[in-house]
C-alpha cells in the first residue's frame, strides 16, 4: 500500500469526527460553522447567535468568554449550563481559543463544548449516596481534621467546623490509641476496629469503624475516608442476651432438679450440678458423648430420637454410673429451633429424700395406730377387770351369806370374763404379728376370689348372696397377701353379720376390686342394717362392738392397722337401714417396698 | 339412824350384763332398790316410767350411746332433776368432751372402771344426801 499525502482540506472531515461539539464564532458572536457533534447537541445553527443557540437568550451573556478571548487572545476553560436542541438543561465544559488571520488578528474564536451532563448526574448520585448512606461517613485530612461529613454523621456528632476527628467522635482532646486514620495514612491500606463514641446529645454510641485511603492524581494519600456503622442497638441486644443467658445459666446450674440437654444426635450438650449428683457422673466425661443407654429409662428414648414431643415418668428408677437404682420422677421434652428438631431437655427429680420422708410418715402413722390400740386396750382391760371384780364381789358376798344362787352367779361372771381375757390375748397376738407387712407380688383378684370362696356357702345358708365384682385388668402388686386376706375376711364377715340383723330378707354382700388413679381399691358393700352416726364415729375405735359380748371390738382396728401399714386408707359410708360400704384404697406408690430392692440412700 | 321408809331407787344402764349384775348386787346389799337396763333405749323407758332417785350410766354402749342417753335425760324436764353418775373406762376423754359442751350441764358424778365398792357408794350417798349406812 502506498502512502497517501495528507490534504489540509481534510481538516473539516477531521473536526466532524470529534465527540466534542466544535463551533466557530465571528466578532458578532454569530456561528460561522460547527461540526456534526455540535449539531447533535444543539441542532443546525450556522448563522445564528451563539447565545441564542446555547442559552436561548435574545441578548449576549453578561460575561462572555468568547468576547474576552476576542479582546485578549487568551484561551479559556469554564463550565456552562445551557439547553440542548430539545430545550433540556445541559452541563458542558467550554474551551475557547482564538483563530487568527494571516495578519495575526483574531478573526474568529473556536469554541469546543464537551457534554458533562452524564458526569454531573454521576456526581449528584455519589453525593446523594454519601449523604444518605446509613453510616457515619467523614473525610479526614492529614491533620486528622474532618473536612467533610455526611448527613448521619452531622446529625449524630454535629456540623464539622474544622475539628479533629477525636473531638467529634469522642469529645476527646487526645487522639485515640491505635488510630485507624493514622494507620491508613501510613500504609495506604484500609483498617477496621470497633469503637465507642459520644454523640452530641451525650448518648454513648457503639460503632464499627472502617478507614480507606483517598488518593490524589499522583497516587498519594491526601485524605482518608472514615466510615462507621452504628452497632449501639446490636450491642444493647447482645448485652441483653448476655444477661438472659447468665440468668438461665444460674437457674439451671442451681436447680435442685437434674437437667441434661442433648443435641439432635443424642449427644450430651449440657449437664447441671444436680444431674452430676443424681447420675454420679462428671460433665467433663459426658458432654459431647452420646447419652449412655443406662442413664435414661426406655420411655424417654422416643423424645430423644424426635419420635415424641414429651414424656413424663412419675415413678421411675434411674440408674447411676455405679449401677445403683435411684427412685426418680423423670421427663423429657423435645427442643426445636425454627421448627427443626434440635435435641431434647431431660429433667429428673431425685425422690430418695421424698421416699425417705414418706416411709417416716408411714412409720409415724403406724405408731399412731399402735398408740390408739394401746389406749383402746387399756379401756378393754378396764371393762374386763370390772367384770372380774364384779364376779369376785358377787361370789364372796354369796359365800358370806351362804347363798348358793349368788355363788353360782358370781362364778359364771368370773368364768365369762376369764374367757374374754383369753379372746383378748388371741387378738393381741394377731395384732402384734410382724412389725411390718411381708409383701409378695400378688394378684389382688386372687385374694378377692379366696375370700369370696371362703364365705360364700356360709352366707348362702342364711339366705345372703355374696359376690365378687372384679376388674381382671388390675395388675399384680406388692402386698402381704395374708394380711390383706384377713382384712377382707373381717369386713365380709362384718357385712354378713349386718345382713343377719337386717329386717330385709334377701340381703347382698359384694366384694369389689378395681383400680383408679394408680390406686388399688377394694370395696365391701352390703345391703344390711347400716349404721347410725354414733356407731359410724366409733367404728374404728378400739374394743367398740355392736355385737354385745359376741365381738371383741378389735376387728376393724386390726383391719385399719394392716391398711395403714400398706400405705392405704379405709373409709366408711353407711346409711341406717340401707347398708354400708367399706372402701380400702391402696395407692401403688405407697405400697411397701419389696425387701432387698431398696436403694442405698 | 335412818328412818325406815321406802328404799331409794337407782337405775343402772350398762350394756355389759356382768357390770349390771355387779352394781345390782352392791346396791341391793346396801339398802337401795336397783332397776336394770342393758341398753340405752330400755334405760330411758325405765327412767320415764319409774322416775328413779339416781341413774348410773355407762358411756361406751352401742346405739344409743351413753352420751346420747345422757342428753335425752337432761333434755326431758321430768328427768332433768335426777342425778346421773357416769360409770366409764374412758373417764378422762369423756370429762374433756362433756366439759367443752356448753348446752349440756356436766353429770353430777363420775366413777372410773374398775371401781372400789366404797368409792361407788360414797358418790351415791353424797348425791342422795343420805348418812352412811351402818351395815
Amino acid at each position: 500500500m502506498t502512502a497517501v499525502a495528507w490534504h489540509p482540506e481534510w481538516r473539516a472531515e477531521l473536526v466532524d469526527q470529534f465527540l466534542a461539539g466544535v463551533m466557530v464564532l465571528d466578532r458578532s458572536l454569530a456561528i460561522a460553522d460547527h461540526n456534526r457533534a455540535f449539531t447533535e447537541m444543539f441542532g443546525e445553527a450556522r448563522g445564528n447567535k451563539c447565545y441564542k443557540v446555547l442559552k436561548g437568550r435574545s441578548e449576549p451573556c453578561g460575561i462572555c468568554a468568547a468576547m474576552s478571548t476576542f479582546n485578549d487572545g487568551r484561551r479559556r476553560v469554564l463550565e456552562q449550563v445551557g439547553q440542548d436542541r430539545e430545550g433540556r438543561p445541559v452541563n458542558y465544559l467550554v474551551q475557547v481559543g482564538p483563530l487568527r488571520d494571516p495578519a495575526g488578528d483574531i478573526a474568529f474564536t473556536a469554541v469546543i463544548t464537551t457534554d458533562l451532563t452524564a458526569t454531573k448526574r454521576l456526581q449528584r448520585e455519589y453525593q446523594a449516596l454519601f449523604e444518605k448512606v446509613p453510616c457515619y461517613v467523614a473525610v479526614l485530612n492529614r491533620d486528622f481534621r474532618v473536612v467533610k461529613a455526611n448527613e448521619q454523621f452531622r446529625r449524630t456528632f454535629g456540623e464539622p467546623t474544622g475539628e479533629h476527628c477525636h473531638e467529634m467522635f469522642k469529645k476527646s482532646p487526645e487522639r485515640c490509641a491505635g488510630c485507624l486514620v493514622e494507620q491508613t495514612f501510613r500504609d495506604g491500606e484500609p483498617h477496621t476496629a470497633p469503637h465507642t463514641g459520644i454523640a452530641c446529645d451525650g448518648e454513648t454510641t457503639h460503632y464499627l469503624a472502617f478507614t480507606t485511603p483517598l488518593l490524589n492524581e499522583s497516587g498519594e494519600v491526601r485524605h482518608v475516608i472514615h466510615m462507621s456503622l452504628d452497632v449501639t442497638e446490636v450491642r444493647a441486644l447482645a448485652d441483653e442476651l448476655g444477661r438472659a443467658n447468665e440468668i438461665r445459666r444460674a437457674l439451671v446450674e442451681s436447680s435442685l432438679d437434674a437437667i441434661a440437654v442433648t443435641d439432635e444426635h443424642r449427644r450430651v450438650v449440657m449437664l447441671n450440678r444436680a444431674a452430676e449428683q443424681l447420675w454420679g457422673v462428671s460433665r467433663d466425661d459426658l458432654v459431647g458423648r452420646t447419652v449412655p443407654r443406662w442413664m435414661l429409662p426406655a420411655e424417654l428414648a422416643p423424645v430423644l430420637k424426635n419420635e415424641a414431643e414429651q414424656e413424663l415418668v412419675h415413678d421411675a428408677r434411674v440408674s447411676t454410673a455405679s449401677g445403683v437404682q435411684v427412685p426418680a420422677r423423670i421427663g423429657a421434652v423435645s427442643l426445636s429451633v425454627e421448627n427443626r428438631f434440635s435435641g431434647a431437655a431431660v429433667f429428673a427429680q431425685d425422690l430418695r429424700e421424698l421416699k425417705k420422708l414418706e416411709r417416716e410418715k408411714l412409720e409415724a402413722e403406724r405408731l399412731a395406730a399402735v398408740g390408739q390400740t394401746v389406749a383402746g386396750l387399756a379401756h378393754g382391760i378396764k371393762n374386763i377387770l370390772t367384770g372380774l371384780e364384779g364376779g369376785m364381789y358377787v361370789t364372796s358376798s354369796g359365800l358370806k351369806r351362804g347363798d348358793q344362787g349368788r355363788i353360782r352367779q358370781g362364778w359364771e361372771m368370773l368364768e365369762r370374763n376369764m374367757s374374754r381375757v383369753s379372746d383378748l390375748a388371741k387378738n393381741l397376738l394377731a395384732f402384734s404379728r410382724g412389725d411390718h407387712p411381708e409383701p409378695e407380688l400378688v394378684r389382688p383378684a386372687d385374694i378377692v376370689h379366696d375370700v369370696v370362696t371362703l364365705f360364700r356357702d356360709g352366707a348362702a345358708q342364711h339366705g345372703i348372696e355374696l359376690e365378687g365384682v372384679v376388674d381382671d385388668s388390675v395388675e399384680p402388686a406388692w402386698m402381704d397377701p395374708e394380711a390383706i386376706h384377713s382384712c377382707l375376711a373381717n369386713l365380709v364377715s362384718n357385712a354378713i353379720d349386718a345382713c343377719l340383723v337386717s329386717q330385709d330378707p334377701g340381703c347382698r354382700v359384694e366384694l369389689h376390686l378395681r383400680e383408679a388413679d394408680a390406686a388399688i381399691i377394694f370395696e365391701v358393700v352390703d345391703s344390711g342394717c347400716g349404721m347410725d352416726y354414733e356407731v359410724k364415729q366409733k367404728a374404728f375405735t378400739s374394743f367398740f362392738t355392736t355385737k354385745g359380748k359376741g365381738g371383741t371390738g378389735l376387728g376393724l382396728l386390726l383391719t385399719r392397722k394392716i391398711v395403714q401399714e400398706h400405705g392405704g386408707s379405709i373409709t366408711l359410708e353407711s346409711t341406717p337401714g340401707q347398708g354400708s360400704t367399706f372402701r380400702l384404697r391402696f395407692p401403688r406408690a405407697r405400697l411397701p417396698e419389696p425387701q432387698g430392692k431398696e436403694s442405698t440412700s | 339412824m335412818t328412818r325406815e321408809s321406802s328404799p331409794r331407787r337407782i337405775l343402772i344402764i350398762d350394756d355389759d350384763p356382768d357390770v349390771v349384775t355387779y352394781l345390782e348386787t352392791v346396791f341391793r346389799d346396801n339398802g337401795y332398790e336397783p332397776l336394770c337396763a342393758t341398753d340405752g333405749d330400755a334405760g330411758l323407758e325405765l327412767a320415764r316410767a319409774q322416775l328413779p332417785d339416781l341413774i348410773c350410766l355407762d358411756i361406751s354402749m352401742p346405739a344409743p350411746s351413753g352420751v346420747r342417753v345422757y342428753r335425752e335425760l337432761r333434755g326431758d324436764p321430768k328427768l332433768s332433776g335426777i342425778p346421773v353418775v357416769m360409770v366409764t373406762g374412758v373417764l378422762r376423754q369423756f370429762e374433756e368432751f362433756i366439759g367443752r359442751r356448753r348446752q349440756v350441764p356436766p353429770p353430777d358424778g363420775y366413777i372410773a372402771k374398775p371401781f372400789q365398792v366404797e368409792e361407788l357408794l360414797s358418790v351415791v350417798r353424797r348425791l342422795l344426801r343420805t348418812p352412811a349406812a351402818t351395815s
